[in-house]
């Protein structure tokens, strides 16, 4: 028993006793054992007050004081209203006094008369009773503050398990208050999931273990929500005071951090799932993560990365420098860049890298890369490049290729236009000049042979003249202005009208007609067109020829159409080949090179042409120019 | 009129078309006489009187010149541009005549200093009427600079 040192300094008495004598010689007895007297009360009243301001440690009071309440009474406000103990001194031995006193809890009854060291020995033991008594309330209490203060649940049992205290986190646990759960077995108390109760008696002692038991001792319960979490157990025991063993068990909720624990692990298991590399490093230090990617890129697994610089095991290469790396890592918090590595094979691959530096909370810095390898990228751009340099340069000799035949092409048209003609001149004026020098010597026959003679030297100088125009249209460069193809169409029609000055042809040409062409091209076209009009006409009495624009579909179409010949659309096909011709040449001569020529200029512009005819009911042409 | 004295210098190669010229000039009643060469370098030779003209007068410069450009040795192009390079040769009248009807030849031939561009036609009879007009015009029509 803890005897408190208070008591050797001066315990302070108030005396309640309403005989003077008695009051005084107690009084001075105490005061001889060293005890501070604080007052002497001869009534109630009086012990109420003096209690009241002197705060006492013990009151010795006579049972049968005077006034209203009674000793007793009063001793039960004293005790009850200021919590200071109270020790009968009476006289009185009735039972019914004794009884009464007994139920204000006093602290000790002393018979009168009473020797000096019964007294002092009973105040003694009062006192000391007194202090173990508060000892014991407030270890109590603090016992109980930190049993609900701790955020385990803990359960005391005796040595059957069954719950003799729970503080309040195991309340909160089971969802069971200290009564509910008073002399339940915990193993009730504690809604444990069958498959981990044996597991659970036996770390709490209730059982002993099975072999190969599961090595984490944690157990899923029922909480008091329904829902299930995890929990830790252990248990210690120890000595009752009835030489009965108790128990004491100890209960940690751990759902949260089994919850962490998955997402982290699933966290990994997506990094793992990543085609991409994925590595953490401790700044400075070493690999302490490395996902199947980074295994799969590099061939390294992730034991032999595990712990290695990662700089040497990778052989990391890059202009700046590894320190100039790290410096823009603790700069900034990450660097990107290309970098070289080598695998574990010895290949030299190029990956995009991205690091970011991650700090702590305990202050370690820990390095995020991921990586990406680029090496085929690379590849295929340096391939690229390199085709396209080859492809420019196949161009370009192609383009030298295509110049050198256009050449060729302008020479040999130069040639035909200059050789050909020549001789064909020479063919034609000396027949001219049999015709004329020696007419009389030849007959009508004769002279006919010879007329034949100049219209086919004719006929193929004219052949000659239209197949260097089929060139020139497919080789000159074209330039797109707006064209008036009124005024343009109205100076050919003067032309074949000149030209054509024995017949009557009738032009209709639409006003204001315009579009966006090469001037020299349109013009040859235009006027292939109307001579084939004006040539198709040629047994009309009143030729008639339109050219006119109309709108389809948003698109304008010209018409270029005339009361001719015409022909039978089934032929329609071969109109714009060359040399293709739909009728005799003795009825209408050419070289069936002027439509092929249109066509050619059309198609050079973008635009289509095409006929509609009838045979004796006239032709209509119509193009295109696009845009 | 015609001042018939002064010569016509043809510059052709093609001896029927020679001849054909010929006979046009005279069926156009133009008197001039048609001093023929045939090709370049000997066109040179007669204007500036040297190789095998040494000893003509250098002086008497023709009143027309009927350039061909398909010729042998030095090109119709080739000695048109010298005749406009020289002092002597620079104000001669020069029609070209010619088969090509080739773009490329027009231009070239406008661009040195020729006078006029014909092309010739295959029909005869038109030919005929071509060399007529063009005698009549350069030899009459045109006014020509002094002092030649």
């Amino acid at each position: 028993m803890i005897v408190p040192d208070s008591t050797k300094q001066r315990s302070r008495v108030l005396i309640v006793e309403d005989e003077g004598i008695v009051a005084t010689d107690i009084r001075t007895c105490l005061e001889d054992y060293g005890y501070e007297v604080t007052g002497i009360a001869a009534s109630s009243d009086d012990a109420i007050l003096e209690a009241s301001k002197t705060c006492p440690d013990l009151v010795l009071m006579d049972v049968r004081i005077q006034g209203d309440p009674d000793g007793i009474e009063t001793a039960d406000i004293l005790h009850r209203r200021f919590g200071v103990p109270v020790m009968f001194l009476t006289a009185h031995s009735d039972p019914e006094t004794i009884e009464r006193a007994k139920k204000t809890e006093p602290i000790a009854f002393l018979l009168k008369p009473f020797k000096k060291i019964e007294l002092v020995n009973g105040i003694e033991i009062a006192l000391r009773r007194v202090h173990a008594e508060r000892e014991l309330r407030e270890q109590e209490r603090w016992l109980v503050t930190a049993m609900g203060s701790i955020g385990d649940a803990v359960f005391s049992t005796d040595e059957h398990g069954r719950v003799r205290f729970l503080n309040r986190a195991a309340q909160i646990l089971t969802g069971a208050t200290l009564e509910q759960a008073l002399g339940v077995p915990v193993t009730e108390v504690v809604q444990v999931a069958p498959e981990d109760l044996r597991g659970f008696r036996a770390a709490l002692g209730l059982e002993t273990a099975e072999n190969g038991s599961r090595a984490k001792p944690e157990y899923r319960v029922v909480a008091a929500a329904g829902d299930t979490r995890w929990i830790t157990a252990r248990a210690t025991k120890m000595e009752g005071l009835e030489g009965r063993p108790i128990r004491i068990a100890v209960m940690q909720d751990i759902t949260a951090r089994k919850q962490a624990e998955r997402v982290l692990r699933r966290q990994s298991d997506l990094l793992d799932q990543s085609r991409e590399p994925v590595f953490t490093w401790e700044f400075g230090g070493c690999i302490d993560y490395w996902n199947h990617g980074a295994e799969r890129l590099y061939g390294f697994s992730r034991e032999e990365a595990l712990g290695r610089d990662p700089h040497e095991l990778l052989r990391t290469s890059h202009p700046m420098g590894i320190p100039e790396i790290d410096g823009v890592l603790e700069r900034e918090g990450q660097w990107s860049g290309e970098l070289v590595h080598t695998t574990k094979d010895g290949w030299e691959i190029i990956v995009e890298s991205l690091m970011v530096m991650v700090k702590e909370p305990d202050g370690r810095k820990t390095v995020l890369e991921t990586n990406r390898d680029i090496s085929e990228r690379k590849r295929v751009d340096r391939e690229i490049r390199w085709l396209n340099a080859d492809l420019e340069k196949r161009v370009r000799d192609r383009t030298a290729q295509l110049e050198a035949a256009n050449k060729e092409l302008e020479s040999f048209a130069h040639s035909v236009s200059h050789d050909l003609r020549a001789p064909l001149r020479g063919i034609d004026g000396w027949s001219l000049a049999l015709i004329e020098d020696y007419s009389h010597q030849l007959d009508q026959q004769a002279r006919q042979y010879l007329d034949r003679v100049r219209s086919e030297t004719q006929r193929m100088g004219s052949l000659i003249d239209d197949l260097l125009q089929l060139s020139r249209v497919t080789r000159a460069e074209m330039e797109r202005q707006a064209v008036d193809l009124t005024a343009v169409a109205r100076n050919i029609a003067a032309r074949l009208r000149e030209a054509h000055a024995d017949r009557h042809i009738e032009f209709e040409i639409q006003p204001g007609m315009m579009a966006s062409g090469d001037p020299r091209l349109l013009e040859i076209a235009l006027t292939n067109l109307f001579s084939n009009a004006v040539k198709f006409t040629g047994r009309r009495v009143a030729a008639r020829i339109g050219f006119e624009e109309r709108l389809s579909e948003g698109e304008p179409v010209f018409c270029v159409r005339d009361n001719g010949a015409g022909f039978d659309m089934a032929y329609a096909s071969n109109l714009f080949g060359a040399f293709q011709r739909l009728h005799k040449m003795s009825e209408f001569p050419g070289t069936g090179i002027g439509l092929a020529t249109v066509q050619r200029i059309i198609r050079r512009h973008g635009g289509r042409v095409w006929a509609e005819a009838q045979p004796d009911q006239g032709a209509a042409f119509y193009f295109t120019i696009g845009t | 009129m015609i001042d018939s004295k002064k010569a016509i210098l043809l510059i052709e190669d093609n001896p029927s078309d020679i001849e054909l010229t010929r006979r046009a000039l005279a069926k156009a009643r133009i008197a001039n006489h048609l001093a023929v060469v045939e090709d370049g370098q000997e066109a040179l030779d007669y204007l500036f009187a040297t190789g095998s003209y040494l000893g003509r007068d250098a002086s008497e410069m023709p009143a027309l010149v009927l350039l061909d450009l398909k010729l042998p040795r030095i090109s119709g192009l080739d000695l048109l541009q010298q005749i406009r390079a020289d002092a002597r040769t620079r104000r001669l009248s020069v029609v070209v005549l010619t088969s090509s009807k080739e773009d490329l030849d027009v231009t070239k031939a406008y661009d040195l200093g020729a006078n006029s561009y014909i092309v010739k036609p295959v029909d005869f009879a038109q030919f005929q009427k071509t060399v007529e007009q063009v005698g009549l015009y350069w030899l009459l029509t045109n006014q020509v600079p002094p002092n030649r």
